[in-house]
């Protein structure tokens, strides 16, 4: 393509451009009206948690849960210290 | 020739860091030329924007702002290929009733000559932006919509590729021969 055919090409786009762009900015008051309006039910509509944090929340829960179920199994029980003996003591057979 | 709008007029890009709010904002005046131009009609326009933003917000808002555009116009145009599914009968009718590609061509044919009246008149301005709109609506939709995502809202082949669900090289193939059209019914030297 030469430079010529090029420039005219892109003095052809940027016209197009500048028509539509004026297009787009002289709409009417009514119709800009309805945009915003649509804009904000848009955003309205936005969930209110974002949806990321919910399994992340479980998966924590849930990790919680069975490290504290690890360490309560994993607890050595206490030998009854000296019981037995004392009760011996107090009731020899 | 319609002077560029100033730089308060001008329906700005958006930009990196900006809010959802603003990003709706910045985009709802081209989305809604851009559908309306695909269904020749400001009412089907105005919910095709509409159903666009909401799933954008809902599914979408949380990404990061850049990828917001071409998240957007991908499902704008979804949005708009569903519409003319659901029309399909329609449009066959309309077709059947109103004409072949002959008569189509007819209509063509009809566009104004933009250079015909006072170059200074705003009656000349809103000709000239009627004549292109009947042009951008005489092609087929999606050398239309791919045209006006690369000239107009200025996405690169690859962004517009995105939105459009089609290849680079398609991307490539309609937007020339929209081009070469657009350029063959308005002339070079347009407007």
């Amino acid at each position: 393509m030469t430079h010529s055919s090029s420039d005219r090409e892109q003095r052809f786009l940027d016209a197009v451009k500048a028509e539509l762009d004026g297009g787009a900015v002289a709409l009417d008051s009514a119709t800009v009206a309805r945009l915003q309006r649509i804009r904000r039910a848009a955003l309205r509509s936005r969930p209110s948690h974002p949806a990321w944090w919910i399994p992340a929340g479980a998966f924590a829960t849930l990790a919680v849960a069975i490290t504290v179920g690890f360490l309560w199994i994993a607890t050595p029980v206490p030998e009854p210290n000296g019981v037995l003996e004392e009760l011996d003591a107090c009731c020899p057979r | 020739m319609r002077p560029s709008p100033s730089r308060a007029e001008r329906v700005e890009a958006p930009t990196a860091g900006c809010s959802l709010e603003q990003f709706l904002a910045a985009v709802e005046r081209r989305a809604l030329r851009l559908a309306e131009l695909a269904t020749g009609d400001r009412e089907d326009g105005l919910d095709i924007v509409q159903d666009a933003m909401v799933k954008l917000v809902q599914r979408y808002g949380h990404h990061d702002a850049q990828e917001w555009t071409p998240l957007f116009y991908r499902i704008l145009q979804s949005k708009i290929r569903d519409w003319h599914r659901r029309n399909l009968v329609r449009n066959r009718l309309r077709v059947w009733l109103w004409g072949d590609d002959e008569e189509h061509s007819d209509q063509l044919a009809q566009i104004p000559d933009a250079e015909s009246s006072d170059p200074q008149s705003q009656v000349q301005t809103e000709r000239t932006l009627a004549t292109l709109e009947q042009a951008l609506k005489a092609l087929p939709l999606r050398q239309q919509q791919v045209f006006l995502l690369r000239a107009w809202e200025g996405l690169d082949v690859a962004q517009t590729a995105q939105a459009m669900g089609c290849s680079s090289g398609s991307v490539k193939t309609h937007y020339a021969r929209a081009l070469n059209k657009l350029r063959a019914i308005l002339g070079e030297h347009w407007p």
